[in-house]
């Protein structure tokens, strides 16, 4: 590991040492979180290994979600990875599974603001979480409800919507 | 899923779809993750996600996403032959809806004098939104095949295969587009055990590659597995791919065996089943129905079910070690499918939706959707014996939007 002036400091976690590091959220809220969490995030990762004082910068992140996308990061950091036959993994498999759905349990605006920090933090297992849970939520639902929920604006002429409902009938039923 | 390694893509300056509350590229993302119904409503919303979701290479990042996890929409329903009009017909899953797709006589045009070409016929194999036909015209006729893309409605004629009687098919297809034929580049694999008098039994493979329009003996295997054997592979419709391996069941001697295909390595290799398996398959009435091949929602690993009485039990094969093991999760009771005494049956298993077709002992069908495990009625009536599934391919949904703009 390169030299990380940005890690703050030592703690000690689960009876070992760990390094942390310091976040600072765009509304200047400082989380301290261990650097094998914070390094799901591959842009977190790059600033680390640049280094650099007094805690790492992501001005395009709010505290609130900050913490939603810390608390998905120190929990699959912290799963270790056994056998995959072993029963102490599918007891961790299911473990996760479930602390995933409850992560997901938030209304919309809050998964949009997640899908755009997992994004810019590039945190993989987080951005494909989120969307995957955004894809169940627009499951069944009409064109023009869809629009709401991402506030698209439609440019179609009533021609062309006619045209399209017509080449695929039975989907916009 | 959680964890899930997602696709790279190029970071650039963010495209934002107008007024729209997310990036463009992060609204594509989210219809990548999307069933193929979902989608299509997607690309109504606007012209600049219409214009996305057609472009080739949108339908990249949705092909490799597809073979992460299951997708149970893509299982349209059952192909099977009417006996009445001939026609091969498409009964839905859920609706029972009956879709007739293409007659005997589009697929193998009758000879110039007039004369049906054949007088048999039915679905061979059925993989990736394309279904293998095979025709007979008759007792110690050649049987005659061809490929059929319900999608397009567009058939290609093979040219006559290895004259090998019993013959196994796999219907392999490959990614992108292919101009000519039925548009899709497809491979179809002809797996037979040839015995010649007074000399041991070999498995021949002969391959039909779309791209070189002709049959070539692919594969050639004399392992003692199959010199000394007279069994044939146990359920021929029942072939899983994984990656570029072909697996099939084969029983020999009271043992099973996974039988992998190595098509591009041109081998043939074994893998014998774990002990707890053989215990659980002493006492099956009909050992043919009641296992079953399927592969793990990663689409990356082999499993076997067992259906013994109501319960369907799992044996999975790690990714890592290549081991076999009895897997607790994949235990699902069916007591409730039970009408009758005698035990639940398992007819086939759909790779891209991860469908399992299940008979009750009084033949009502059922789904197991392994991925949720849930267990699903399915409405329908209709005999399933002979039947395969009919999964789309999802990417043949978006070629036809472009024509629009």
């Amino acid at each position: 590991m390169a030299a990380a002036d940005s890690c703050d400091g030592i703690s000690t976690s689960g009876g070992g040492w760990e390094k942390t590091v310091t976040l600072v959220s765009s509304d200047d809220a400082r989380f301290e979180v261990r650097e094998a969490a914070a390094s799901l995030s591959q842009t977190v990762r790059r600033m680390i290994r640049a280094g650099g004082d007094g805690g790492i910068p992501l001005p395009k992140v709010d505290a609130r979600t900050l913490s939603t996308v810390l608390e998905y990061c120190n929990k699959h950091a912290a799963v270790p990875a056994p056998a995959p036959e072993s029963s102490s993994a599918e007891a961790a498999a299911v473990d996760l599974e479930w602390f995933d759905k409850e992560l997901m349990h938030v209304d919309l605006a809050t998964l949009c603001s997640l899908i755009r920090a997992a994004d810019y933090l590039e945190v993989a297992g987080l951005l494909d979480l989120t969307c995957k849970t955004v894809a169940d939520m627009i499951k069944s639902k009409t064109a023009e409800e869809i629009r709401q929920m991402f506030g698209i604006q439609n440019d179609f002429t009533p021609e062309e919507e006619e045209q399209l409902s017509r080449e695929n009938a039975g989907v916009f039923e | 899923m959680a964890g899930a390694s997602i696709l790279p893509r190029p970071r650039q300056r963010p495209r934002r779809c107008k007024h729209a509350w997310l990036p463009l590229d992060l609204l594509l993302e989210i219809a990548a993750q999307s069933d193929p119904a979902t989608l299509v409503r997607c690309t109504a919303t606007s012209k600049e996600l219409h214009r996305h979701i057609a472009d080739p290479a949108f339908r990249r990042r949705l092909h490799l996403r597809r073979a992460g996890r299951f997708v149970p929409s893509l299982l349209r329903g059952r192909l099977q032959v009417d006996r009445y009009d001939g026609r091969l017909r498409l009964v839905d899953n859920t609706t029972a809806h009956v879709t007739r797709l293409v007659s005997a006589a589009a697929c193998f045009p009758p000879a110039a004098d007039g004369e049906t070409a054949v007088w048999f016929w039915q679905a061979a194999a059925a993989r990736d939104g394309l279904i293998l036909i095979s025709g007979c015209g008759g007792w110690g006729t050649d049987e005659k095949l061809c490929v059929y893309r319900p999608a397009t409605g567009r058939s290609q004629a093979l040219p006559l295969g290895p004259r090998l009687d019993n013959g196994q098919y796999v219907l392999l297809v490959g990614d992108g587009e292919e101009g000519g034929g039925v548009g899709r580049p497809f491979q179809v694999l002809k797996a037979c055990f040839v015995k010649p008098p007074g000399r041991w039994r070999s498995l021949q493979i002969h391959a039909f590659s779309s791209k070189q329009g002709t049959w070539a003996p692919r594969i050639r295997s004399s392992s003692p597995l199959i010199m000394y054997g007279d069994e044939m592979l146990q359920r021929p419709g029942n072939s899983v791919v994984v990656g570029d391996t072909v697996h099939c069941l084969y029983h020999l001697d009271r043992t099973y065996y996974v039988l992998k295909l190595h098509v591009k390595a041109a081998r043939v290799t074994f893998t014998e089943l774990p002990k707890s398996f053989h215990r659980a398959c002493r006492f099956l009435e009909d050992r043919t129905e009641q296992i079953l091949l399927a592969t793990s929602s990663s689409g990356r690993s082999l499993i076997v079910l067992v259906a013994n009485n109501d319960m369907i039990s799992g044996w999975a094969q790690s990714e890592r070690t290549g081991k076999w093991s009895k897997r607790p999760q994949f235990v699902k009771d069916c007591g409730v499918m039970k009408g009758r005494p005698g035990s639940v049956r398992l007819e086939w298993f759909a790779e891209r939706s991860g469908i399992v077709l299940v008979t009750a002992p009084d033949s009502s069908m059922f789904f197991l959707d392994l991925q949720s495990k849930d267990i699903i009625k399915c409405s329908s009536t209709i005999a399933s014996r002979g039947t395969y599934p009919y999964e789309e391919d999802v990417s043949s949904w978006v070629p036809t939007f472009t024509k629009i703009f």
